[in-house]
């Protein structure tokens, strides 16, 4: 229901907002429509892998994740903040983000072992690593409330909450990546090698999205004349997932499409869960 | 037309420059005196220009730490010099200034190069005193003429001067001071005390050499030796008032109301004039030993042919009596209010019927009443066990009088003033308004005042008891007229009761007590009126409304008068930033003009430092803005009643040059903190320790310059005195331009717009 009424809703809020706002607030010398660039950064602190697992017909899966040495990486956007009054405004920001996620083992590979020339696959036992190109755009409304700035929004210190709904697509890539098998039928382990899987749902092009709610803190500036900039800090929750914490939404309908959906939607919180913000704007109006 | 030229302008010129030169002062139709001409250089010159040129002779100094001294000193001493002249309470080419210089003239005569050296300008305070600064700029205050006794006296005050500008007398203090203070050369194993004595040592010394060799360069001149002594009796009394004449008891009593007796001193305190105080730890040696030195040094010259006037004793006497007058108003603006009472009081005796002058007491009188009415009087009354001579019976009177017996006083003089001058509108405002207070504040009707003078009413109210007490049964009516007889005789007793007994003979002045009644009744029962449900939700809403928006004053133009602006730096001995807050003076300017072009709100700046050299109309205007509002401030802070502030006479031709009646004082003071280890820093590093991932914001947060900022805004309504915004803005932030650009421009944002109000 949300996610079918979603833009409309952001919509709504947006009005919701907009009807309050007062004919004589000052904003930064008259102008209260910022234009800002926001660029978040943020860094994989875990390598978020999922392992599948068959076992006959059923399937089974586990998650890995490791430490890995911080690499940061930009999330692009634009932003619209309207100054509300002397302590707040309000936020529409969109941006986009490309990213990998790597799996192991997700999907079947059936045929593969034509390809290396073994007639029963089952001999094989191997962790095909596919990497997976995420595409995601978020679509937020926020509501910034500045304290101790002396009524002068947009300038000052804020506290920013809120709801961005992500939007993601998956391209999954039909060559998956064979490292380190080992081969029972002739009990020996094989270097890396690439295989190809027929078995690869299709179906996960389509758009998936998620509700995240945000919180952040930060301060904002002018730099020269009407150019802004803001630098903070920037939380995500997935909205569903807070409120549905204790469940597991899939229940024990596991299949490895939903389990490998799971895994998309962790990489995104995961991405999501801590940014350093910035953004440089231009006040307009 | 050649001939029309030679025939009669030429003479004319000719004769009438020395006229024009010296024009001889009105002091009956008295108007303050204000400056003229071009404005001088010194007054427009930016300071860093200043500092440029005076630097430039320092290139030969060596000693790095001397010649560091001496740049510290030339910052400090043209920045002194710079305030001061921003005050708007330095003159220019005003006839007291132009005699100073014509005396100094004839002083240096044989010392031209030291001569065109100096430039001699007049200030406008009563502190009894003349200064030297750095580029040969010598202040003479009003005060100081004010008490002086003859040209000659002043001649050797500027002798004295010229020396301390001529043997560098400033810079060389200040260079020795450093030295004592950083315990250098010959200071270096000083204690404490040590120092302090050094300095005032080595200050006296100074001060000594300025008396004797100002002695050489006045014996150089025909001035009479005589009155030098003269010259001490002015600094040993200089905290009293220019003449000492008994006040007269009479002064402010009435046909019919005489002041108690215990309202006077029997005798009034001796003048001492201390003039052998200790010195040991003063810049100044004490007048005792000055006169002295000076005694044996003349005491043994010929006097003949010497004379207390050369350049005019009529010049002298004109600029003395310009002085006493600016007295008056500096004493009153200063809020010593007895003084510039006896002060006018003094010049009365010369210039009766005077209306600068008794526009002057009443004034006085005017906010002693409001001061005493809100029981703030010892803020701005000087107690009279401290006062010496015969102003301490007005001090004793104005200290015994009740606030009642004080406003009626009050009244009682200036309804006598208005009278005198009925088309003033400042007399009247002040009657208007010591009225309203005489009858709100101390809720007094027509019946507290008798009508009849005292005998009188006293012989017919022995006469109505008599035949009540002689009656030999008494009625409840009787009894009743007899107590309320009675009480009138008790009444009879209060001498402030007859204040008025002329006065109500006058019919406006009763109708005026009338009509004064029934509007506070009137705004009493609105006030106490309830409000409707609508009219309570309209308030609030309104209310919130300007909370939250600030106002809407709806105002088309302001005028900015001398943009403020002052840099610290606390981690220094010397904390103002002098270069910095001097730019940061003109580029505040700047900003203001810019933001009133976003805000589309016209305004003009007042400052010196942008004005063109013909510009007198404007330094004088920003000189008087200058003085109104020190005065202004001073008393709104002080008092929460309306006071009537703006005299009409004064502010109604600025109102009209500037085409506005809107005035905005403003300005920004910001500190860089200094590093100490505070309590603040403790709570952090606790933190950290407790937790220790927050030690990089705890190093961040102690390493960190740490700024604190003010910016205030203070517009006014000069026509009324109104203040119409009012903002002060404290934060822990540095001055950046984009922060002062949001303040400055919110602020004119709320002159310049306009609310809208729903029409129902």
């Amino acid at each position: 229901m949300l996610k079918k009424y979603s833009t409309i809703f952001i919509i709504a809020i947006c009005l919701l907002f907009t009807i309050h706002v007062s004919a004589q607030v000052p904003g930064y010398r008259g102008k209260r429509l910022n234009v800002t660039y926001d660029f978040n950064f943020y860094h994989n602190l875990f390598k978020y892998t999922h392992i599948g697992e068959y076992f006959g017909d059923s399937y089974s899966s586990s998650s890995e994740s490791t430490w890995t040495a911080p690499r940061p990486t930009i999330k692009n956007g634009i932003g619209l903040e309207y100054v509300l009054g002397r302590h707040s405004s309000v936020i529409a920001n969109t941006s986009v983000f490309f990213s990998k996620i790597e799996t192991k083992d997700v999907f079947s590979y059936t045929n593969t072992a034509s390809w290396f020339g073994f007639s029963n696959d089952e001999t094989v036992y191997a962790e095909p690593v596919d990497e997976t190109k995420m595409f995601a755009y978020n679509l937020g409304i926020h509501y910034r409330a500045y304290y101790k700035n002396k009524g002068l929004a947009p300038l000052g210190n804020f506290f920013d909450i809120g709801i961005e709904r992500i939007a993601y697509k998956l391209t999954v890539s039909d060559q998956m990546s064979i490292s380190d098998y080992y081969d029972y039928y002739y009990n020996s382990y094989y270097s890396s090698s690439t295989v190809s899987s027929s078995s690869i749902p299709y179906t996960l092009k389509k758009w998936n999205s998620v509700y995240l709610l945000n919180a952040g803190f930060g301060t904002q500036r002018v730099l020269y004349k009407n150019l802004t900039c803001r630098y903070g800090v920037k939380l995500g929750w997935e909205l569903g997932g807070l409120l549905n914490i204790f469940n597991n939404e899939y229940g024990n309908h596991l299949t490895e499409q939903n389990y490998f959906e799971y895994t998309a939607k962790n990489h995104l919180l995961n991405k999501n869960l801590l940014q350093l913000d910035f953004g440089i704007g231009y006040l307009i109006k | 037309m050649i001939l029309i030229y030679k025939k009669i302008l030429l003479p004319i010129f000719i004769l009438g420059f020395p006229l024009l030169n010296f024009a001889q002062t009105n002091f009956d139709n008295y108007t303050p005196v204000v400056s003229s001409g071009t404005i001088p250089q010194e007054f427009r010159m930016l300071y860093q220009d200043k500092f440029d040129e005076d630097k430039s002779e320092l290139h030969d100094i060596d000693k790095k730490s001397e010649r560091k001294a001496k740049e510290q000193y030339i910052l400090k001493s043209n920045y002194y010099v710079e305030q001061l002249i921003l005050s708007g309470r330095v003159l220019y080419n005003d006839p007291v200034g132009n005699y100073v210089n014509k005396v100094a003239d004839e002083l240096l005569k044989s010392d031209p190069e030291l001569r065109a050296d100096l430039k001699f300008y007049v200030v406008k305070s009563p502190i009894v005193n003349a200064y030297t600064t750095n580029r040969g700029v010598i202040f003479v205050t009003m005060g100081l003429i004010a008490q002086l006794e003859n040209e000659a006296q002043l001649a050797y005050i500027l002798a004295h001067e010229s020396i301390h500008h001529k043997n560098k007398h400033g810079i060389e203090a200040y260079v020795e001071k450093d030295k004592i203070e950083n315990g250098k050369d010959q200071y270096r194993w000083h204690t404490k005390e040590d120092k302090i004595l050094s300095m005032s040592g080595y200050s006296k010394e100074l001060e000594f050499e300025a008396d004797e060799q100002g002695l050489d360069e006045y014996l150089k001149t025909n001035y009479d030796i005589t009155t030098l002594n003269g010259v001490f009796d002015v600094l040993q009394y200089a905290d009293l008032p220019f003449d000492d004449v008994a006040f007269d008891k009479t002064f402010f009593e009435t046909p019919y109301m005489k002041f108690p007796d215990s309202y006077f001193l029997d005798q009034e305190k001796e003048i001492k004039g201390e003039d052998d105080a200790d010195d040991s730890e003063s810049s100044h040696p004490n007048v005792k030993r000055r006169r002295n030195n000076i005694q044996n040094k003349i005491e043994e010259l010929k006097n003949d042919g010497k004379q207390k006037f050369i350049v005019s004793e009529t010049e002298f006497n004109n600029a003395r009596e310009i002085a006493r007058f600016e007295l008056s108003r500096m004493y009153t603006q200063d809020q010593q209010y007895a003084k510039s009472i006896y002060n006018s009081y003094l010049l009365l005796k010369k210039y009766p019927n005077n209306i600068y002058l008794e526009k002057n007491v009443m004034k006085g009188l005017y906010l002693l009443t409001k001061y005493k009415n809100e029981g703030l009087f010892s803020d701005v009354h000087e107690g009279y066990e401290k006062i010496e001579g015969s102003s301490q019976q007005l001090y004793h009177l104005l200290s015994k009088l009740s606030s009642v017996e004080l406003n009626s006083v009050a009244l009682h003089y200036a309804w006598k003033t208005q009278q005198k001058y009925p088309n003033d509108k400042y007399i009247s405002d002040i009657t208007s308004d010591l009225l309203r207070d005489l009858i709100v504040k101390h809720d007094v009707s027509q019946d507290d005042y008798n009508r009849k003078a005292k005998d009188e009413l006293k012989q017919e109210l022995s006469a109505n008891l008599d035949s009540l007490q002689n009656k030999k049964s008494e009625s409840k009516y009787d009894k009743i007229k007899k107590k309320k007889t009675t009480e009138k005789v008790e009444k009879e007793d209060k001498f402030i009761s007859y204040v008025f007994v002329d006065l109500f003979a006058d019919h406006a002045f009763k109708s005026a007590f009338d009509d004064m009644i029934e509007k506070s009744d009137a705004e009493k029962r609105e006030k106490e009126k309830e409000l409707t449900d609508d009219q309570e939700s309209e308030k609030r809403k309104q209310e919130n409304i300007e909370k939250k928006k600030g106002k809407a004053l709806g105002i088309d133009k302001v005028v900015v008068v001398d943009p403020y602006y002052v840099k610290i730096d606390q981690r220094k001995d010397d904390q103002i930033q002098y270069i910095s807050t001097a730019n940061s003076q003109l580029s505040f300017s700047e900003l203001l003009a810019d933001n009133a072009k976003i805000a589309n709100l016209d305004i003009d700046v007042l400052n010196p430092k942008t004005f063109a050299d013909n510009d007198e109309e404007k330094y004088n205007d920003f000189s008087s803005l200058n003085e109104w509002i020190d005065e202004q401030a001073k008393i709104n802070e002080d008092l929460e009643s309306d006071v009537v502030y703006s005299d009409s006479a004064q502010m109604t031709p600025i109102i009209d040059r500037y085409g506005t009646n809107h005035f905005l004082w403003t300005g920004v003071l910001t500190a860089r903190k200094s590093n100490n280890f505070n309590y603040e820093n403790m709570y952090y590093v606790c933190l950290s320790a407790i937790y220790f991932p927050l030690l990089p914001f705890t190093l961040y947060y102690i390493l960190k310059p740490h700024y604190q900022t003010a910016y205030y805004t203070y517009l006014v309504d000069i026509s009324d005195g109104k203040v119409e915004l009012s903002d002060g803005k404290y934060f822990y932030a540095k001055d950046r331009t984009d922060l002062m650009n949001s303040f400055v421009y919110d602020n004119m944002f709320q002159m310049k717009a306009k609310r809208k109000t729903k029409n129902k």
